[in-house]
């Protein structure tokens, strides 16, 4: 051997790294290990009767400090496809029978016509320059033909008649590179952004359009905002065409997953996400599940929407409710039914109306106007706790839904939406002060007062109207008792000391939360 | 003086030269025995080919006219004029001429003309890039002997034809003229035997014009391996490192070399095993009989001087992994790693692998045999790598063993000067008698105990003038006929002046 130093000819590791470049001509590893058999350039013959593929060593594949290769854990070392070109090294040096390979290597295809096969079919040299001709017209046909096969699965896959699968050094089974990209760089065409109609980009742009919305409008899917420089997008694309895109371009930031079906999700620079499925789809959580929209949402289902709730549904609209049902409508229900309204309540139709019941009362007395009553109280407490809720109590053990009363109709409450510092309330002068809470539900008339560096902004509200009270640091304010939509009118809220805002929110209840910022005068904005 | 006679000796060192002729590349034959001054033959049995040179003595400027260009055929025949000798026929090819320079006479030039074997310029010439899959590895010398190096001459210059062949194979046999050579028989057809290669099979391989191993010893077991665009004679040098005898599985040693004979791939373990081919002494000259004439035979069979060289170096022993060793490997697809021990002692045999019965060191006395970190080796390994393999493909454990008996084969080598003989080629056993060199008190001690015994043949430079054929032998041993000596108390200062 060359080395007649044993410490180094016969120790691996300080025995010379002998690398090497080949092909990886079978993939289907007996033990799955990821292993792939490649022809080494230099070292084995490209005549495959002095060395088939199978007798080609299987060469270990080295995975990325990212992946683990234990127990499952880690990426699979899966994912070379026959016709890589890849590079390597041997464990046992010159050796060369444990070939291990370190990385892939891309290129530019080109059409290399296995001259040696031709040779032994036409004669002359003419004969030879006219077959070349017609074969290359057929390859460029081929290519052409197979420039559509974006999502194509390997087996449906046209093989390439420009690789030649009786010499070593290609893919046996003629399918990479794949005819579609010959004379192309092997990088993906959506991270170097060429020839972008035929990739999954044009797929993708034939979106829906004028979807409607409930009542009235429509929308329509975006398209993709794609506008990936090279070398910014970082594409990965699996054999059968799936495709994940982590896009760095500025101002052009994507992330993109994608089925070969042509499902995806896309995230768009700004944060919007198309989550498109062009099959059937299933959301299952086992557990809680919050959403939240703060904008609009808009579900449209063509068909049949089906809900069923195994226990009660709550739904709670701050604005306006309106239900449009275009055909029939049956509303069973098993137990009693309050139908409260604040308003006028108007029942119209344009056929017959029909009421079926043991006994209809109107404006009962008696027995039956308490029953109801009692039954009107327990709503109230009912949605109450709701809000509460809502408002961010911790433990439903703090809400106290018997006290205070429950206002009446026109009654003003408050609720504390945000306590930041000392802040404490109380109902009336005898009363003790006691520390504010997020939560906490008072009335018209209650006191509040805070330290100092300290603030608190309550969330008003007087049957439709509604407004926000912020309370400054050092101040003694009240909850007002009434609310008004005029802004030239003072809301009757009393500030003992210090500095408080109110907002009155123009329709309904506003769910946003923000404090105002503190202001000199007590005024009120709408 | 009086001439040899193809079968008769006249005196010591009397060679017969049949033929020497030069082929040039162009095909035009020539002889030059003529011409010839001397020339020198090597036979290494740690050399895949026979080498050499020739000095001829040119007034025809033959360098421009022949012309010498480096790639001519030399066919040599020439014998030793004993009676049951056959020629040694010999081809070579020459590749340089080394020196070329006016004759002290001024009436012609010498020129100095290296040559190798032929099959040496064709390994250069090719490479292997084949896979063998399930295979015993004798089976894949065989195959790539016979694919890639073997030479057909009798589309070459007919230097060597079938009925040469069929008489080595003959002599292979019968070949005998020495009592110790006994009715064994030689080397070759110990060997031939215990490899399964018979005459049958050569002379099929003979009737093809091609010129084969002439050796296999069979290997153990089937391999798998793809051998990536190596020369022959290095591709089946890296086969030997993996190679185990059939018989014997601690025979794994395996060398590939050429003598006279031709190609042998044997385990050298095996060779050391065989009867001894001829005897020589080292003896004062004067060898008469009871009538007071010379006796030739004894004669030609004296070392004339020899020299021992680098005897008992333990630390190059140690460094080289004679002594003790550990492999460490690890399976990468098993995960697996493992450490395996090698120590003399217990690898020694006074029989079946060994020249000689008793080893050169009483190594378990000493701390040679622990220091198993003297010489560590690390080897990747993997199983199922191969198609058809099922466990690991190399057979390390025979790694350590294979590098001690190489080196232990070195521990006593004897360079001996002595009259040529066409007969003795390396591979063979030499049986080797010296004095004592002992004061003159020990009479009774006539035999040096350490040096006579057995010794391994492991190369030899034969020199031949027209008048003269002289020989420089390589002679090597791993062990001694006696036991080393366990001396308690110090007789030598007593007894030495």
């Amino acid at each position: 051997m060359a080395n007649s130093d044993p410490m180094r000819s016969d120790f691996m590791g300080k025995n010379g790294f002998i690398w090497w470049q080949g092909v990886v001509e079978d993939i289907y590893d007996p033990l799955k290990l990821g292993r792939v058999r490649v022809r080494v350039l230099g070292w084995h013959t490209d005549d495959k009767s002095d060395i088939p593929t199978k007798d080609l060593p299987w060469a270990h594949v080295v995975m990325p400090v990212n992946s683990t290769s234990v127990s499952g854990k880690g990426w699979s070392p899966t994912g070379l496809v026959q016709g890589t070109w890849v590079i390597g090294f041997f464990r046992d040096g010159q050796n060369s029978q444990e070939p291990v390979v370190l990385g892939t290597i891309g290129g530019i295809n080109t059409v290399n016509i296995p001259i040696p096969d031709v040779i032994a079919q036409v004669g002359s040299k003419e004969q030879l320059a006219n077959w070349v001709q017609s074969k290359q017209a057929e390859v460029l046909q081929s290519i052409e033909k197979s420039k559509n096969d974006v999502g194509i699965k390997p087996y449906q896959m046209m093989k390439n008649p420009t690789v030649d699968t009786i010499r070593g050094f290609s893919d046996p089974e003629g399918l990479y590179p794949l005819i579609s990209r010959m004379g192309e760089a092997d990088t993906n065409r959506l991270a170097r952004g060429d020839d972008l109609d035929n990739t999954i980009i044009k797929k993708k742009n034939d979106s829906l359009e004028y979807c409607p919305v409930a009542l009235y409008g429509d929308w329509t899917e975006p398209k993709s905002p794609y506008a990936a420089r090279y070398p910014f997008n970082h594409v990965y694309e699996s054999q059968a065409g799936h495709v994940i895109e982590y896009d760095d371009t500025p101002g052009a930031e994507r992330m993109h997953f994608y089925h070969c079906s042509g499902s995806f999700t896309e995230i768009h620079p700004l944060g919007s996400e198309v989550h498109k499925v062009v099959g059937n789809a299933w959301d299952i959580t086992l557990n809680d599940k919050m959403i939240l929209v703060k904008g609009n949402c808009s579900f449209n289902a063509n068909k049949t929407l089906k809900i069923l709730m195994g226990k009660d549904l709550e739904i709670e609209v701050f604005g306006d409710t309106k239900m449009l049902t275009r055909g029939d409508m049956t509303l069973d229900v098993g137990g009693n039914f309050l139908h409260k309204v604040g308003g006028t309540y108007t029942l119209a139709s344009e056929g017959n109306m029909v009421m079926i019941a043991p006994r209809i009362d109107l404006n009962p007395e008696g027995e039956n106007a308490s029953s109801i009553k009692t039954f009107l109280d327990k709503a109230r407490s009912f949605v109450n706790g709701m809000i509460q809720k809502v408002s961010g109590v911790q433990s439903t053990s703090e809400i106290q839904v018997t006290k205070p009363t429950p206002p009446t109709n026109e009654e003003v409450t408050a609720i504390f939406a945000k306590v930041e510092g000392r802040v404490q309330y109380r109902a009336t002068i005898n009363d003790e002060w006691k520390p504010a809470h997020v939560g906490d539900p008072l009335l018209a008339g209650y006191e509040i007062r805070s330290g100092l560096n300290s603030y608190a902004v309550l969330n008003v509200t007087q049957g439709k109207k509604s407004g926000t009270l912020t309370i400054n640091s050092g101040t003694v304010a009240k909850v007002p008792n009434e609310i008004s939509e005029n802004s030239n009118v003072a809301t009757k809220i009393g500030v003992t000391k210090g500095k408080a805002d109110f907002k009155v929110d123009e329709v309904g209840l506003s769910n946003d939360f923000k404090v105002v910022p503190p202001s000199n005068v007590l005024g009120v904005r709408g | 003086m009086a001439q040899a006679t193809p079968d008769m000796m006249m005196k010591p060192g009397d060679v017969v030269i049949d033929e020497i002729t030069l082929r040039s590349y162009s095909g035009f034959t020539m002889s030059v025995k003529g011409l010839f001054h001397q020339f020198v033959i090597y036979e290494d049995i740690f050399s895949n080919f026979m080498s050499g040179y020739i000095i001829l003595i040119d007034s025809q400027n033959l360098a421009k006219n022949f012309p010498i260009i480096g790639a001519e055929t030399l066919t040599i025949s020439y014998k030793t004029p004993l009676g049951t000798s056959n020629p040694v026929r010999l081809v070579f090819r020459t590749y340089k001429i080394s020196v070329q320079t006016e004759t002290a006479q001024q009436v012609g030039q010498m020129i100095r003309l290296e040559f190798v074997s032929h099959h040496a310029i064709k390994s250069m010439q090719t490479k292997v890039s084949k896979s063998f899959i399930n295979m015993p590895v004798s089976k894949m010398v065989e195959n790539i002997f016979n694919e890639y190096l073997a030479i057909d001459y009798s589309e070459n210059d007919g230097a060597i034809n079938n009925n040469d062949i069929a008489s080595k194979v003959g002599r292979m046999v019968s070949n005998s003229n020495s009592p110790l050579q006994a009715s064994k028989g030689g080397f070759e057809s110990q060997v031939a035997a215990a490899s399964g290669l018979t005459k049958d099979n050569l002379a099929k391989q003979e009737d093809q014009g091609k010129i084969g191993l002439k050796t296999v010893v069979e290997t153990f077991d089937s391999r798998s391996y793809v051998l990536p665009y190596w020369t022959p004679f290095y591709a089946i040098n890296w086969l030997a490192h993996r190679a185990r005898a059939k018989e014997d599985t601690s025979l794994c040693d395996y060398v590939l070399f050429q003598n006279s004979d031709g190609y042998h791939f044997a385990p050298i373990s095996k060779l050391k095993t065989l009867e001894p081919a001829f005897a020589y002494t080292n003896f004062p000259p004067g060898f008469r009989d009871n009538q007071g004439e010379r006796m030739f035979l004894a004669e030609m069979r004296n070392i004339h001087s020899y020299v021992i060289e680098n005897k008992t170096d333990k630390i190059k022993e140690q460094s080289i992994g004679m002594l003790a060793s550990a492999l460490l490997t690890h399976d990468i697809t098993t995960k697996k790693w493992n450490t395996t021990h090698f120590t003399y002692d217990k690898s020694f045999r006074n029989e079946g692998n060994s020249v000689d019965r008793y080893p050169i060191v009483p190594i378990e006395k000493t701390d040679y045999s622990s220091a198993v970190e003297s010489h560590l080796r690390f080897y990747p390994k993997s199983t199922f790598t191969m198609e058809g393999k099922t466990e690991v493909n190399d057979p390390n454990e025979i790694v350590l063993l294979r590098q001690s008996l190489l080196a232990r084969i070195n521990s006593i080598n004897l360079i001996a000067s002595c009259y040529g003989d066409t007969n003795v080629k390396v591979g063979q056993i030499i049986d080797f008698r010296t004095e004592s060199k002992e004061s003159t008190k020990k009479q009774d001690k006539f035999e040096d105990d350490y040096l006579s015994g057995r010794y391994l043949l492991t190369a030899i430079k034969h020199e031949v003038t027209d008048r003269e054929h002289l020989m420089t032998m390589t002679l090597s041993k791993d062990s001694h006929a006696e036991p080393i000596a366990d001396v308690k108390k110090s007789e030598l200062s007593a007894e030495n002046p």
